[in-house]
C-alpha cells in the first residue's frame, strides 16, 4: 500500500514542478521572507544603537527573539496565508474539472492514501521554502551571538500551522471544480482565522474567551516567542484533523452525488 | 466475468439506472448501446467501483465491488470517456505512475509499460507530453493506462467519440486484437461500431435493459419482415398491382424513378416465405427489363430505434 501512496505522491511533485506557478511562489515566498528579515533586522540594530547610546534608559527586553524573530515570523504567516491558497487550490479541483479524479478512484487506491499524498506533496514542498528561507538566520548566526531555540520553535510553528492551513486548502479545493474559487475560498478562510482577535476585542468576555482561542495567530504567537506549548500543538493537529475528516466526507459524497 | 444483479442507482428522487441484470463471459466483448443519458457511463462507473449502486450486487471477477473494491478495482482496466489524462506528463512517467498506482510489482513495471506502449502503438511517443499529442494518440494513452496491469476486464465508455475516421478504425482494431485474452465491456452511440467489433450486444434506455443478445440474432429475430429493393424498366402502375398479387408481398412501394422509363420500388413482405422466385418470375413473364434486385437486412440502426422508441410509446 505504501508504494501506491507513494506514487501518488511523486506524481503530484511532478505535476506541481510542471507548471510554472511552483517556481514563482517559490521564489515569491523566499524573496519576501528574505526582505523582511532584512529589513527588520536592520530596523533592530537602529534601535538597539540608538538604545545603547541612552544608558538611563533601561533597555532589557530588548531580545532579539522580541526585536527580530517575533516580528518577522508573524509576518511570515500573512505570507504564508497568501501561498497556501496558490499550493492546494489546484489539488482537487483541476482533477475533477478535468475528469481524472474519476479515473483515480477506479485505480486500486484508498480515499486516505489520495488525500494523505496530495496533503504531504504540498506539505513538502511548503517545508522547503521554509528551508530556503531559514538561511537567514544562518547568515545572521555567523556575525551574531544569538539563542537558536527560539527560531526553531518559530520554525516549527510556520511548519504546524502550514500543516493545517494546506489541510483547509485542500479540503476547500475538494468542494468545487474552480481552482479560482477554491483559491478565493481558501483565502478568505485562512484570513478569517488570521483575524479572528479583532472582534474578540468588542465581544463579551467568554465570547472572546472562545474567539482568542480559535484564532490561528493567538496559537501561533507562542511559538514565535521561543514557547512550546501543549495547547497550541494540539490546536494546529486538531485544525488538521477535522479539515482531513472533512475531506474524506466529500470524497465520499460521490458515491451519492455521482 | 462482470455480473451485475438487480443493480439500481439512484440520485436524489431520479433513478439512472432501474434494477438491472446482466452477466458477461470470459473472452466476450459486449457493445453497451444506447442513447445519451440512458445510463450507460453511470453503469459503467458501477461497474468500475468510482461509486456503488443504491440497491444491487457487483460483481468483476468473482469478486464482490461492494465488499473488497481494492481488490475487485486490480482486476479492472478503465478508460473513461473524454479520456482524462494528466496532460502534464509525458508518456513513459504517466505509464510509470499508474503501473505503481495499479500495483503492478516493481520488477516488472518496465515490461509491462513496454508492452502496454507496443500494443497500443505509442513507442514513438514515449517521452512527449501529453498535452501535446494528437486526440488519437491521447486515446491511445487512455488505452494503454486501461491495459497496463494486464486487467482480466476491460472498461471503455465511448473509446472512438471525438476521433477521424482513421483513427476509430484504428482504435477498433486495437480493440479486436484484444479478443479473446480479455473481457471487453465498451459503450457507444455508434451502430456500425458494434456490429463490428462485438459479439454481443446490450441495449439499454431509461435507465433500464430493452435488449441484449448477439447482434446477428438482433438483426434478424426483432423483425422477420424482409424489404427487397428493385428497379424494373417498366411503368409503376402496372408493376406495383403485378407484384401485390404475389402471396406474401405485403407493401409495395414506389421509390423515385432512376432513369427513363426506368423505377425503383421497395416491396415489403410478411416474412412467412421466400417471394424472391416469384418476384423475379412476374417480371419475366411481363417481359420488363430487371436492373437491380437486392435484398435489404433490417440495419442494426433500424433494430436499435425500434427497441428504443418501442419504449417511449
Amino acid at each position: 500500500m505504501f508504494a501506491r501512496f507513494y506514487a501518488l505522491f511523486k506524481k503530484e511533485i511532478k505535476i506541481f514542478f510542471s507548471m510554472p506557478i511552483a517556481y514563482a511562489v517559490i521564489a515569491v515566498y523566499t524573496a519576501l521572507s528574505g526582505y523582511f528579515f532584512s529589513s527588520i533586522a536592520d530596523y533592530y540594530a537602529s534601535i538597539s544603537l540608538r538604545a545603547m547610546n541612552q544608558y538611563a534608559r533601561n533597555t532589557m527586553d530588548l531580545s532579539m527573539v522580541e526585536g527580530i524573530f517575533r516580528p518577522y515570523f508573524h509576518n511570515m504567516v500573512v505570507v504564508m496565508i497568501l501561498m497556501v491558497p496558490l499550493l492546494t487550490m489546484r489539488l482537487f479541483a483541476e482533477e475533477k474539472r478535468e475528469g481524472t479524479a474519476e479515473l483515480m478512484f477506479t485505480y486500486p487506491v484508498s480515499d486516505i492514501a489520495v488525500v494523505s499524498a496530495k496533503f504531504l506533496s504540498s506539505f513538502a514542498i511548503f517545508a522547503v521554502m521554509l528551508a530556503a528561507s531559514f538561511v537567514s538566520f544562518i547568515i545572521l548566526r555567523i556575525g551574531t551571538a544569538f539563542e537558536i531555540g527560539p527560531v526553531f520553535t518559530g520554525f516549527l510553528g510556520l511548519l504546524m500551522l502550514s500543516g493545517a492551513f494546506l489541510m483547509l486548502g485542500l479540503f476547500i479545493s475538494s468542494t468545487t471544480e474552480s481552482q479560482i474559487v477554491a483559491g478565493v475560498l481558501s483565502f478568505g478562510a485562512l484570513l478569517f482565522f488570521l483575524v479572528i482577535p479583532w472582534a474578540a476585542q468588542s465581544a463579551t468576555p467568554f465570547w472572546a474567551g472562545v474567539l482568542k482561542n480559535i484564532a490561528a495567530v493567538q496559537h501561533f504567537d507562542s511559538f514565535a516567542k521561543g514557547v512550546l506549548d501543549t495547547a497550541d500543538i494540539t490546536y494546529c493537529i486538531s485544525f488538521f484533523a477535522l479539515f482531513f475528516f472533512l475531506t474524506l466526507r466529500v470524497l465520499e459524497s460521490k458515491q451519492w452525488r455521482g | 466475468m462482470i455480473e451485475l444483479k438487480n443493480v439500481t442507482k439512484r440520485f436524489g428522487s431520479k433513478t439512472a439506472v432501474d434494477s438491472i441484470s446482466f452477466e458477461v463471459k470470459k473472452g466476450e466483448i459486449i457493445g453497451f448501446l444506447g442513447p445519451n443519458a440512458a445510463g450507460k457511463t453511470t453503469t459503467m462507473r458501477m461497474i468500475t467501483g468510482f461509486f456503488p449502486p443504491t440497491q444491487g450486487e457487483v460483481i468483476v471477477a468473482g469478486i464482490d465491488m461492494l465488499k473488497e473494491p481494492l481488490k475487485a478495482k486490480e482486476k479492472i482496466g478503465y478508460m473513461p470517456e473524454n479520456v482524462p489524462l494528466y496532460k502534464e506528463m509525458d508518456v513513459r512517467s504517466y505509464l510509470q505512475f499508474i503501473a505503481e498506482v495499479k500495483g503492478v510489482a516493481r520488477e516488472k513495471v518496465g515490461g509491462k509499460i513496454q508492452k502496454a506502449m507496443e500494443e497500443t502503438g505509442l513507442a514513438n511517443v514515449s517521452g512527449s507530453i501529453i498535452a501535446k499529442l494528437s486526440k488519437g494518440y491521447k486515446q491511445r494513452v487512455g488505452l494503454a493506462q486501461a491495459i497496463l496491469n494486464d486487467p482480466e476486464v476491460l472498461v471503455l465508455d465511448e473509446p472512438t467519440v471525438g476521433l477521424d475516421p482513421k483513427q476509430i478504425r484504428e482504435i477498433r482494431e486495437l480493440i479486436k486484437n484484444m479478443r479473446g485474452e480479455r473481457t471487453i465491456i465498451l459503450s457507444t452511440h455508434i451502430l456500425p461500431e458494434v456490429a463490428m467489433t462485438c459479439d454481443r450486444v446490450i441495449v439499454i434506455n431509461q435507465g433500464k435493459i430493452v435488449a441484449q443478445d448477439e447482434v446477428k440474432n438482433l438483426t434478424d429475430s426483432s423483425s422477420r419482415a424482409v424489404s427487397i429493393y428493385l428497379e424494373v424498366e417498366a411503368p409503376s402502375a402496372k408493376v406495383i398491382p403485378e407484384l401485390k398479387k404475389i402471396d406474401g408481398v405485403a407493401e409495395v412501394r414506389s421509390e423515385s424513378a432512376v432513369g427513363e422509363g426506368v423505377n425503383g420500388f421497395t416491396i415489403t413482405t410478411d416474412g412467412a416465405r421466400d417471394v424472391r422466385r416469384d418476384v423475379v418470375s412476374r417480371i419475366m413473364k411481363n417481359n420488363w427489363g430487371l436492373l437491380e434486385f437486392r435484398r435489404q437486412q433490417l440495419s442494426l440502426e433500424d433494430v436499435f430505434l425500434k427497441l428504443v422508441t418501442k419504449e417511449e410509446l
